[in-house]
């Protein structure tokens, strides 16, 4: 299954900026909003792009708030701009719920955010939740994000690589060797590799890799674990932990 | 009573909208009735002798308008499409074209001798001789004329069905080709694959592709997909079918007045889901307006 394929019109409902280049912002979806399932994403495409940008954009869903779906969106280059400049009311073509979730936790869960990794695990907690949830983030200019964060999540502990939020070190400083909580993860693909080390005993991670289709047909976002190259979008983007090839 | 049905030689196709390869999947989800509808055929993802894993590193590059892609083939090889894949593409009851890409002689003749056996389920053989994206065989045949006569030639003394040749956009004579084609047996022509292209990181001061080159597509290459419709369409008699960037109603009529018969949508596709409904939506305006009843008279009419 490569989720739903169905194009839904929506409207942005809420926007604002959580920092300098983070975009939060909210789109009224209601079918996706009934059926979306944590560590699911969405495509999105802004009718005013026509041709350019041409290709949807993923993003997971980082909350569900009755018929809204919310993200979290950092503007990395052109489409994450040019979403950065829509406004509350404004039209966006929305795709979804698209690829495998996170299958649901037996015990409290442990959630483990590198940066913008937190979308997804904030979702996972609102489903799933409260447990802990640690978030390493670079540093300097990140404190309106994990403001923001905070509000939501107030059992957070933040982990910064400079030391000027929480805590200096990183996400990982906050886990034990050999975990046994089942862990959700999801962050850059280096901290993520960096977690087979630790050993956890149960470790699902939510992965990002560059789409065109978003649908599973075109094996563009193909990653490689042990079973062989599996596509990102469909059978994906929730791996476990040891069934990716780290250093392909 | 608007008429969009279309023949390619002896294959009749509802519409004229056909999925090109490459760009569909084989996941249940796709081939829902209300999506395939307004589809006249849809062309397999490449079939290769042995399954291969396709091209490591970065696979996809979007440009203004356009796509890059380096996926290098990757899929599951004949014996699991012809045993696994076709009895259950048969049920969806849309025309099946089988693309069948070349890397040499024998895993061509292989190929084509398993597909004779499922041939009641296939309704043509695409073949490939034009992707830029792997290094053995495939696009090398393709641009030349010889080669490409050989190529046909092979698959014609075997398959008996409908076939297809889907040339390359670097060929240096692409009526060449085209003509060599038609001459060794072939009922119909795809013009054309995806146009050599490439990309470079210049943070990571570096090519993208680890192959360096990929194949480009989508609507920036529109225009030489058109002009390569209308220089090849005049070379021969077999009908052919455009590809490269068609995106709207507009340019389905484009490709049809240039002398095309039907289009292939491939990268349109991953932006709009239901692009083929809403091409036929437009064409069916156009046609109403303009008191056209069957779109087969507008075939080269621009070149009249
Ligand atoms: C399953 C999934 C969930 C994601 N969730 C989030 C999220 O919650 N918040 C967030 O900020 N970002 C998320 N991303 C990354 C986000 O999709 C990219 O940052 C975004 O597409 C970049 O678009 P752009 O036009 O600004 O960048 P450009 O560099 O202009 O993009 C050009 C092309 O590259 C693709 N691309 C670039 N970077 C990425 C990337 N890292 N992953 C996938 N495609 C990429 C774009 O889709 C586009 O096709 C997610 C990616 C995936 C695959
Ligand atoms: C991701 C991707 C995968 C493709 N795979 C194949 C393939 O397996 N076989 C093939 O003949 N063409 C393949 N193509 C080429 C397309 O079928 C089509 O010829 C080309 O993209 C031009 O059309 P477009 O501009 O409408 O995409 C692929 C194209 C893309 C974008
Ligand atoms: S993006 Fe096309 S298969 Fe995943």
């Amino acid at each position: 299954m490569s989720g739903n394929v169905d194009d839904f019109p929506c409207k942005i409902t809420a926007r604002e900026m959580v920092g300098e280049d983070i975009l939060s912002i909210r789109v009224r979806c209601p079918s996706i909003a009934e059926s979306i399932y944590p560590g699911q994403f969405v495509l999105l495409r802004d009718p005013s792009w026509g041709m350019d940008p041409l290709l949807m954009r993923p993003f997971a869903v980082s909350a569900v708030h009755g018929e809204d779906l919310e993200l979290l969106i950092k503007l990395i280059g052109r489409g994450t701009s040019l979403l950065a400049e829509r406004s509350v009311g404004d039209d966006l073509v929305v795709r979804g719920p698209m690829g495998r979730g996170f299958s649901s936790p037996k015990s409290s869960p442990i959630y483990v955010a590198g940066a913008l990794g937190a979308a997804p695990l904030l979702f996972a907690r609102q489903v799933f939740g409260a447990g802990r949830f640690v978030l390493g983030v670079p540093g300097e200019g990140w404190g309106p994000f994990v403001d923001h964060l905070e509000a939501r999540c107030p059992e957070i502990e933040v982990f910064s690589d400079d030391g000027s939020i929480g805590v200096r070190g990183t996400a990982l400083d906050g886990l034990e060797k050999g975990e046994s909580s089942p862990i959700y993860a999801c962050g850059p693909m280096g901290m993520m590799a960096a977690m087979v080390k630790l050993e956890p005993v149960s470790c699902q991670v939510s992965l990002e890799s560059r789409m065109a289709c978003g649908i599973g047909a075109c094996c563009g976002c193909v990653i490689e674990t042990v079973q062989g190259k599996r596509r990102v979008c469909a059978d994906g983007p929730v791996f476990n932990l040891e069934e990716v090839v780290w250093n392909a | 009573m608007l008429d969009l049905s279309v023949n390619i030689g002896s294959v009749p196709l509802r519409s004229p909208v056909i999925i090109a390869s490459g760009t569909w999947g084989y996941d249940e989800s796709l081939w829902r009735e209300d999506l395939l509808r307004h589809v006249g055929a849809v062309c397999s993802k490449a079939i290769t002798e042995s399954p291969k894993d396709g091209n490591p590193g970065h696979r996809i590059w979007e440009t203004p308008c356009g796509l890059l892609n380096s996926i290098g083939l990757q899929n599951t090889g004949i014996d699991d499409f012809v045993d696994e894949k076709v009895p259950k593409l048969k049920s969806y009851g849309v025309p099946i074209i089988a693309n069948v890409s070349m890397e040499d002689e024998i895993g061509l003749v292989r190929m084509v001798e398993r597909l004779v056996e499922v041939a009641d389920c296939v309704d043509a053989i695409e073949l490939n001789v034009s992707c830029p994206n792997v290094d053995k065989g495939c696009m090398s045949w393709g641009v030349s004329p010889v080669l490409t006569s050989q190529a046909v030639s092979m698959v014609r003394e075997i398959w008996k069905g409908p076939l297809w040749v889907k040339m390359t956009p670097q060929a240096p004579d692409p009526e060449g080709v085209a003509r060599a084609a038609e001459d060794s047996g072939a009922d119909a022509l795809v013009v054309a694959n995806t146009w050599l292209g490439m990309a470079i990181d210049v943070d990571g001061k570096k090519a993208v592709f680890d192959r360096v080159v990929a194949g480009f597509s989508g609507p920036a290459v529109f225009p030489m997909a058109l002009r390569l419709v209308w220089q090849v369409s005049a070379a021969v008699s077999i009908p052919v079918i455009g590809c490269g960037g068609v995106s709207s109603g507009r340019d389905l009529l484009s490709m049809i007045m240039a002398g095309a018969t039907a289009v292939e949508l491939g990268t349109g596709m991953f932006r709009d889901i239901r692009l083929p409904e809403n091409i036929l939506r437009e064409v069916k305006a156009y046609m109403t307006k303009e008191k056209v009843e069957d779109l087969r008279s507008l075939v080269g009419i621009a070149k009249r």
